[in-house]
């Protein structure tokens, strides 16, 4: 079996739209967590911010794909989130003249933890009061719909489906496209994340599961996790997409390899991670990548926020890695983005594979008190980590109710970064 | 937070109100000071059960207190130490 590659990266998140522009605000520490204003909050409602994504005008989506696209796809977020973040990578990867060759070669799937749950109920109440032709109504709010729709779009006609398993719904994804490729199935797999579902009834809901930062005062600094005054998750809706290929396939510079998976489950608590299933699912990438512990640079960590579970991925690292963790870099996306659902994979995925590709160890975001319960190396000066070599990353996820992933990326040895913000 | 006009008794039954709606489960007194998640909740159900008992005495119970809410008798007594 030959090595998969990421060759092509699309992203929206609410920072931003695109992936440079994302790129760009990573480093520039310019985050799109903020106060709520797209939709009404719920009387009394204790957390009154999360990262929402921008309006998304169908003027920034290629005008051929706009005129095939429905009067119902232009009016969802959802489904021109994905579009957008489609084109992007696509073009990135250059794979467009190869899927209009060999369309069924090419798989396309599409990650979402809670999918068009907005637009489902909404859709069918619009059938049976306004529209009793309209059987789209059933048909855009199925899981299906957006896979099918984005691969007749794009020309593909290889495997295509939907993938739901809570916060790792998108590293499933990966999962699934890199064994299609590895088997033969196709030549390139599209991995499309997308988590565009906040309204008033959602973000309600979240706040009642009580597992939220509270932090309105300060929302862009409310996503802390390590940090000894972290109070919480900050939800943010988001868009990300990953092409992959075979790497003597995929263009030069393509940004990581795929070296291994982990994954376990465990549902018994589904707001509480078992520490003994993160540890597993840590352990299992490792082996599933044929590497010690030690080779292992640098750790993306799946870093909720959350009081209690920081702790628990903190403890695993320190027992699979030993000594090695204080030397290797711990860092959390989710200071920047938010916790974006289904498609961390590939949100926080894209700004670390291009931390991968750069060598790049960024500094450390919204930790002011280190925990003394964290024994991983959160608190690491970055200035002390210039030239330091990044070959391989570790990227971890775990999952509300208890899909646990982790993945293990190798770095291009050939990579420019002349894509570098 | 002020403590709501009730006694401990009326506390407890909503406290009981509260565990047989999320869970069916009928606890008896003598399991009263016994830890919820002996009982047989898990911590969803257990946030539930504080949603309930949030909405029916009609006040905001903040994050931080919930640690104490460990049984059925710790329930109550965080109600009833709040002052009057």
């Amino acid at each position: 079996m030959g090595s998969t590659v990421v060759s092509g990266i699309g992203l929206i998140s609410s920072a931003g739209i695109g992936r440079e522009e994302n790129v760009r605000l990573f480093a520039e520490k310019k985050t799109g967590i903020r106060p709520i204003e797209r939709f009404e909050l719920p009387p009394q409602t204790r957390t009154g911010f999360a990262g929402l994504v921008p309006p998304i005008p169908w003027s920034i989506l290629p005008p051929g794909l706009v005129s095939r696209m429905s009067e119902e796809d232009l009016r969802q977020d959802y489904v021109k989130a994905a579009v957008y973040v489609v084109q992007e990578a696509i073009a990135e990867a250059g794979i467009a003249e190869a899927i209009r060759r060999q369309p069924r070669r090419t798989a396309l799937l599409v990650a979402s933890s809670l999918g068009n749950y907005l637009e489902v109920a909404g859709l069918v109440k619009d059938y049976f009061l306004n529209h009793l032709y309209k059987i789209t109504s059933l048909i855009h709010g199925m899981n299906s719909y957006l896979p099918a729709r984005l691969a007749d779009l794009f020309g593909i006609k290889g495997p295509c489906w939907f993938v739901s398993s809570s916060c790792s719904s998108s590293l499933n994804a990966v999962l699934q496209a890199d064994r299609l490729i590895k088997t033969g199935v196709v030549d390139r797999a599209i991995v499309v994340g997308v988590d565009v579902c906040l309204e008033t009834g959602t973000f309600h809901l979240w706040n009642k599961i009580r597992v939220l930062s509270h932090r309105n005062d300060d929302p862009a600094t409310a996503c802390r996790p390590y940090c000894r005054t972290r109070d919480g998750l900050v939800v943010a809706e988001a868009a990300g997409c990953f092409v992959l290929e075979r790497e003597g396939e995929a263009h030069p510079d393509w940004y990581g390899r795929i070296l291994g998976f982990g994954l376990s489950n465990g549902s018994a608590d589904f707001v509480k991670p078992s520490p003994a299933d993160i540890l597993l699912s840590i352990r299992d990438a490792l082996d599933d990548a044929n590497l010690p512990p030690s080779a292992i640079d640098f750790v993306a960590g799946s870093a909720s926020g959350s009081p209690a579970c920081d702790p628990y991925e903190s403890e695993a690292l320190c027992e699979i890695m030993g000594d090695d963790v204080r030397r290797v870099p711990l860092f959390a996306f989710k200071s920047f983005l938010g916790s974006t659902f289904g498609v961390q994979a590939v949100s926080e995925g894209a700004l670390a594979l291009t931390c991968l590709r750069d060598s790049r160890v960024p500094e450390v975001r919204n930790v002011f008190e280190p925990d003394p319960r964290i024994r991983a190396n959160a608190y690491y000066d970055a200035r002390a980590y210039a030239g330091y070599g990044i070959g391989t990353m570790l990227f971890l996820n775990f999952g509300f109710a208890g899909t646990h992933m982790a993945v293990v990326y190798g770095r291009n040895p050939h990579a420019t970064t002349r894509r570098s913000a | 937070m002020k403590r709501p006009a009730l006694t401990r008794d009326e506390l407890v039954t909503i406290v009981l109100e509260a565990i047989a709606t999320v869970t069916r489960l009928r606890i008896p007194p003598e399991r009263y000071g016994d830890n919820l998640f002996a009982l047989g909740l898990d911590s969803l159900k257990a946030i539930q059960v504080v949603n309930f008992i949030e909405d029916r005495l009609d006040l905001m119970i903040d994050d931080s207190e919930l640690k104490r809410f460990t049984s059925i008798n710790a329930i109550a007594d965080y109600f009833e130490s709040l002052p009057k």
